[in-house]
């Protein structure tokens, strides 16, 4: 488990740089996954690599400031909420279980152009519930468990 | 988050985020520019204080272009070392003599041009920055030659001359 806070100057200088670029490719990548390779489940993996990049970098204080796991867990929840309720949503319209063509009366637009934006509606709930969760999965196997751990000061070198 | 953060930062920020989005995105049209102005707009809102953590000496502008300058002055370099080390590597007789040196560094203060001039040895073939402490820089040197160009100090000349006045 990493109770130690490695500070490498470089390593904090660039990655902390970097960071909010790999998160605009992520959304990038799930926003045309229609058109390019990627998708949800693509992006939702880069944005959790930004996530463990700075936890690498900076420590598990700074990372658990940004999204603690209580947060971590509602963002997942919150992602499946999405694609759940979108079919729901297209079920209660009088269609089939994601059936984005029940959806076009009420964006107003054309019944190809619902569907494509039911798809891209989806994929947002699938990168949210990908990012939440595989963040998890990284505090659970690289994390310490120490009381008080959704602080925002780093863990004390031991 | 936005406490340290000015609107201005927030705007440089933002600007970088959706430069970035338009150069990867192909379809310029009202919906994926849309999509990629609200990205940005929430990305920027979160990582600001990551990119605009500290207040430089000299304008932000001038350090830019003279960052610019500086890096087709060190592709330069890479080339010129990239010759020498092949030629060493590729010899039969293999003279390397590998060390590790502490180089201390006069003129640079502050993470980002410690860290730009550590990248800078690391690119440059033949040295490898390990660690910097302090203005130590531990630097893995194949050669002695290529020890004694580093202590030479004409790189972080530059690169101080990149972040301070």
């Amino acid at each position: 488990m990493l109770t130690k806070v490695y500070e490498n100057l470089i390593v904090q200088t660039v990655c902390r740089i970097m960071v909010p670029f790999i998160q605009v490719y992520a959304l990038y990548v799930i926003a045309h996954g229609h058109y390019s390779p990627g998708g949800g489940f693509q992006g939702g993996v880069i944005l959790t690599a930004s996530l463990a990049l700075i936890f690498l970098a900076f420590g598990q204080g700074a990372v658990l400031g940004r999204i603690t796991r209580r947060m971590s867990i509602i963002l997942c929840g919150f992602g499946v909420f999405i694609y759940a309720g979108i079919g729901l949503l297209c079920l209660l319209l009088g269609g089939n279980f994601l059936d984005y063509s029940q959806l076009a009366p009420i964006l107003g637009v054309s019944i190809p152009r619902a569907r494509s934006l039911g798809i891209l509606g989806v994929e947002v709930g699938v990168g949210l519930a990908v990012m939440a969760a595989m963040y998890s999965i990284i505090l659970d196997i690289a994390g310490s468990p120490a009381p008080g751990i959704d602080q925002l000061t780093p863990e004390s070198k031991k | 988050m936005l406490k340290k953060v000015t609107f201005s930062k927030y705007l440089a920020t933002f600007l970088y985020l959706i430069f970035f989005w338009l150069f990867l995105s192909g379809h310029y049209d009202i919906f994926h520019i849309s999509i990629g102005i609200i990205c940005c707009a929430g990305i920027s809102y979160t990582s600001t204080e990551l990119l605009f953590r500290y207040q430089p000496d000299k304008k932000r502008i001038l350090i830019i272009i003279e960052f610019i300058v500086y890096s087709l002055w060190l592709l330069c370099q890479i080339v010129i070392a990239n010759l020498q080390v092949a030629r060493l590597v590729l010899s039969p007789k293999l003279k390397i003599d590998p060390r590790i040196v502490v180089y201390k560094s006069r003129y640079l203060k502050g993470d980002v041009a410690k860290a730009a001039y550590g990248n800078s040895i690391t690119l440059t073939p033949g040295t490898v920055t390990l660690d910097i402490h302090g203005a130590d820089f531990y630097v893995h040197a194949l050669t002695p030659a290529f020890a004694k160009a580093l202590k030479n100090g004409v790189m972080e000349r530059k690169v101080a001359h990149i972040y301070h006045k």
